[in-house]
């Protein structure tokens, strides 16, 4: 389930706990439990499968395997898994999204180097058959994999 | 100069040949010096008290973890380095400082690597090791008030952590990661107990508890406060052995000790 083999996980909400309010942490963090409120994380965020997330979310890289009611602002990487609902907008630098993924919200994207926005299809249910527009994308259908750079 | 310290339980017969030999060697290590025993009419914050008044520079306690407890409670805020003869069967604490049990730890004191180590403070009482709720059904709030954490399961337990309690069993990367006692952090550990059903176990192949670090929440803090939720009676532990009941606030004192500790410590 966890993995602290990497040394800057700092902190963990297990399973059966709930947060309640506005949770700030400077460092990296794995979520198995209950958050509503306010979460925001300067390092890394990642969220189990059996997590449930009512709140917006900022933080510098995430991956989702849970369930996010709220708008989610990733500075660099969001990787979706297959298990991920979420219901919210979604705003981050990269993005990789599994088969299997519930989306319900509208998705942009800002380069970091260009400053240039590329709207994902919103109100979708995620499928291998995703449809992307032109530009810098780049869609791997072979893993069942979407990845948007 | 040295002041050493023998807990009560010290005194049955089974102990006379090892207190002797450990004296012998603190003679032959020139590390010697005057002993007081203690028993139910002394106090050990006055013991300790009195003997740095009388030029005590190293307390050194002779007992268990409870020994090590409320010595290190007796000697905060005084100019002194504590040492440690671990004694007896409850001696996780000296473990993690590094310390041998009986005879060899008297080789350690004689090298007197000291480290300066925190400590939690709960109201007017401190806690070197780990504070326990009795009951599960507790809130904690954050010092500042801006989020709380509850348990949402009746099975849980629920510590405040300087060094990792011995039912707190995490990964050999999770221990290493947290529970560093002079970090300038406490843990809030919050320890789901569920176990999964045999049924569970083999039908449906649940091995989320094989991963044990997946059955914990760990917070790292500065100052927390803890609530009962509602009307319920909750107790807190300190160290196993003082009982005091929330609200309380925690807040943790960064680097307050001297401890000598041996080369074999866990941080």
């Amino acid at each position: 389930m966890f993995d602290l083999s990497n040394d800057s996980v700092e902190t963990i909400v297990g399973p059966s706990v709930k947060i309640e309010g506005d949770f700030k942490s400077g460092g990296n963090v794995i979520v198995a439990g209950h958050i509503s409120g306010k979460f925001s994380s300067g390092a890394s965020l990642r969220v189990e499968e059996r997590a449930k997330i009512i709140a917006d979310i900022q933080a510098k890289d995430a991956v989702i395997a849970g369930e996010i009611n709220g708008n989610i602002n990733i500075e660099g990487h969001l990787e979706i898994l297959a298990t991920a609902k979420i219901t919210g907008d979604i705003q981050t630098g990269s993005l990789a999204i599994q088969q299997g993924a519930i989306i319900n919200g509208s998705c942009s994207m800002t380069h970091a180097k260009s400053g240039a926005k590329i709207e994902a299809p919103s109100k979708e249910q995620v499928t291998h058959e995703w449809l992307l527009g032109g530009g810098d994308e780049k869609v791997n259908f072979k893993n069942k994999e979407t990845f948007v750079k | 100069m040295y002041f050493y310290l023998y807990d009560a339980f010290l005194q049955d017969k089974k102990y006379t040949k090892l207190l002797s030999e450990i004296e012998a060697r603190l003679i032959d290590l020139s590390i010697q010096g005057r002993t007081t025993k203690l028993n139910i009419l002394n106090d050990i914050k006055e013991l300790i008290l009195d003997a740095v008044k009388h030029g005590a520079e190293t307390v050194v306690v002779l007992g268990d973890d409870k020994t090590i407890s409320k010595a290190i409670g007796a000697v905060v805020n005084l100019p002194v380095t504590l040492g440690i003869i671990p004694i007896g069967d409850n001696n996780l604490l000296a473990k993690y400082l590094g310390i041998p049990e009986g005879l060899a730890a008297c080789e350690v004191l004689s090298k007197r690597v000291k480290e300066q180590l925190d400590l939690g403070k709960v109201g007017n009482h401190h806690f070197a090791f780990y504070l326990k709720a009795l009951s599960p059904h507790i809130k904690i709030i954050s010092a500042n008030d801006q989020y709380t954490i509850t348990p949402m399961s009746s099975n849980m337990e629920v510590y405040i952590c300087n060094f990792r309690p011995a039912d707190v069993q995490l990964s050999t990367a999770g221990q290493k990661k947290f529970f560093v006692p002079h970090d300038g952090y406490l843990e809030v550990v919050i320890k789901n107990l569920r176990i999964p059903s045999l049924l569970n176990k083999i039908f449906l192949k649940d091995n989320r508890h094989q991963n044990q670090d997946g059955q914990y929440t760990i917070l790292p803090f500065k100052k927390i406060k803890l609530e009962a939720e509602g009307d319920h009676d909750v107790k807190l532990v300190l160290d196993d052995d003082r009982i005091i009941k929330p609200p309380v606030e925690i807040e943790v004192l960064p680097r307050k000790i001297n401890l000598i500790v041996g080369r074999e410590r866990t941080f």
